[in-house]
């Protein structure tokens, strides 16, 4: 998308890993640091680039996510620490297909990941049609109760990645559709 | 409370090998592997952390995960080709 | 502090433990692989951050923490290959609704 504000990132990130591995924050190892960076980047440019990497990213949004998925990582494994634990388990699976909203695959591939790590859900499949059309997530789904809450609880985490990592554009978009989403649901009640 | 901690990762790791040594299919295996992997990894950290040379052996857990991770979708990709 | 490292290093290995009786106990591959993915992941987590408080140097807490950035990136993108490899070449048990299959099949 744009590349220009996608390279100082991965400098970024590859000066910070570089600086990691050698325990050292020292001025010296970080210029050495950012020059192997831009010889990896160099080296590694990809021939051809379309729509793979986050393009925005929203510092305190990111940090709800990063807070939001944490606390959904350890639920998930109180769940299958109890699972694993009771006599009889009701384990009860299904495979949902859940659509995806935003076209970006940056977000759906942070979606897919996060999804994998929060409680009852795994991530199986990713259909990721030519058109241009959004991706759609296939679910396995432990204690399945109905489609309609797990098709939630993802859209749920599709929000807070977006406004982590979305557009202006994609932010707007999805947030319509959540209105539009509590809206029927009110009107069904 | 180390006692308590190796029995019960001895534990987990049974697990795994079982689940490896039984299958029923490849894929099975895999998870068996990559979860034996894992639990190893945890022993290494839970060792590194008593021993008094830890941030040395720190670094070996680091190329576990890398082995871990290629190895699991390198098999996975040949499950895919080649079927169980 | 001593004994907060502690309790994350024990944390840690019982989650393991849990992951390993998981993939015994559940019935299908991937049920299992819930166990599999989420059990190992959060307990290399916790020993991590453990392990960094007990050893205490500044080059084993920033090596750690590269392992857990690390670990929470690659371990459900190895489920996922893991999961769609197998569906292509193996039935799986499922209890209830199976949206994938029915896709596919009316793709093809």
């Amino acid at each position: 998308m744009t590349p220009t504000v996608r390279l100082p990132a991965l400098i970024i990130w590859l000066t910070l890993v570089w600086a990691f591995l050698w325990g050292d924050f020292g001025l010296a190892s970080l210029v050495a640091g950012v020059a192997v960076a831009l010889f990896i980047v160099w080296i590694g440019r990809p021939a051809d680039v379309h729509g793979m990497q986050l393009t925005s990213f929203h510092p305190l949004s990111a940090l709800v996510f990063i807070g939001y998925f944490s606390v959904q990582l350890v639920k998930s494994n109180l769940q299958v620490a109890w699972t694993v634990i009771s006599p009889r388990p009701d384990v009860h699976t299904a495979l949902v297909a859940v659509p995806m909203h935003v076209v970006s695959e940056g977000i759906v591939t942070v979606v897919a990941n996060a999804v994998t790590l929060t409680p009852g859900t795994l991530t199986v499949d990713v259909h990721e049609p030519d058109d241009g059309t959004p991706a759609v997530i296939y679910v396995h789904v432990l204690q399945f109760e109905d489609v309609e809450t797990v098709r939630a609880d993802v859209l749920q985490l599709e929000r807070l990645a977006v406004r982590a990592f979305g557009t202006k554009q994609q932010r707007h978009d999805l947030e319509e559709i959540v209105a539009a989403r509590a809206a029927r649901s009110e009107g069904a009640s | 409370m180390n006692f308590v901690a190796v029995v019960m990762l001895t534990i987990g790791a049974a697990g795994f090998v079982y689940r490896l040594l039984r299958g029923p299919s490849l894929p099975d295996r895999v998870v068996g592997l990559d979860g034996l992997l894992s639990v190893i990894v945890i022993g290494i950290i839970v060792a590194a952390a008593r021993s008094s040379n830890g941030g040395i052996t720190v670094e070996t857990v680091l190329v576990a995960v890398f082995v871990g991770f290629v190895g699991t979708t390198a098999l996975a990709r040949f499950i895919e080709r080649r079927g169980n | 502090m001593d004994t907060f490292a502690e309790v994350l290093l024990v944390l840690g290995s019982a989650l393991a433990m849990i992951g390993g009786i998981g993939v015994v106990r559940f019935g299908d591959l991937f049920s299992r692989m819930h166990a599999a993915a989420k059990a190992p992941t959060l307990a290399l987590i916790l020993a991590a951050i453990g392990a960094a408080i007990e050893i205490g140097t500044l080059l084993a807490a920033t090596t750690l923490a590269l392992v857990v950035v690390l670990q929470l990136l690659s371990s459900p993108v190895g489920a996922h290959a893991l999961s769609r490899a197998s569906r292509r070449q193996m039935t799986i048990a499922i209890d209830d609704v199976d949206e994938l299959t029915s896709d596919e099949h009316s793709d093809l």
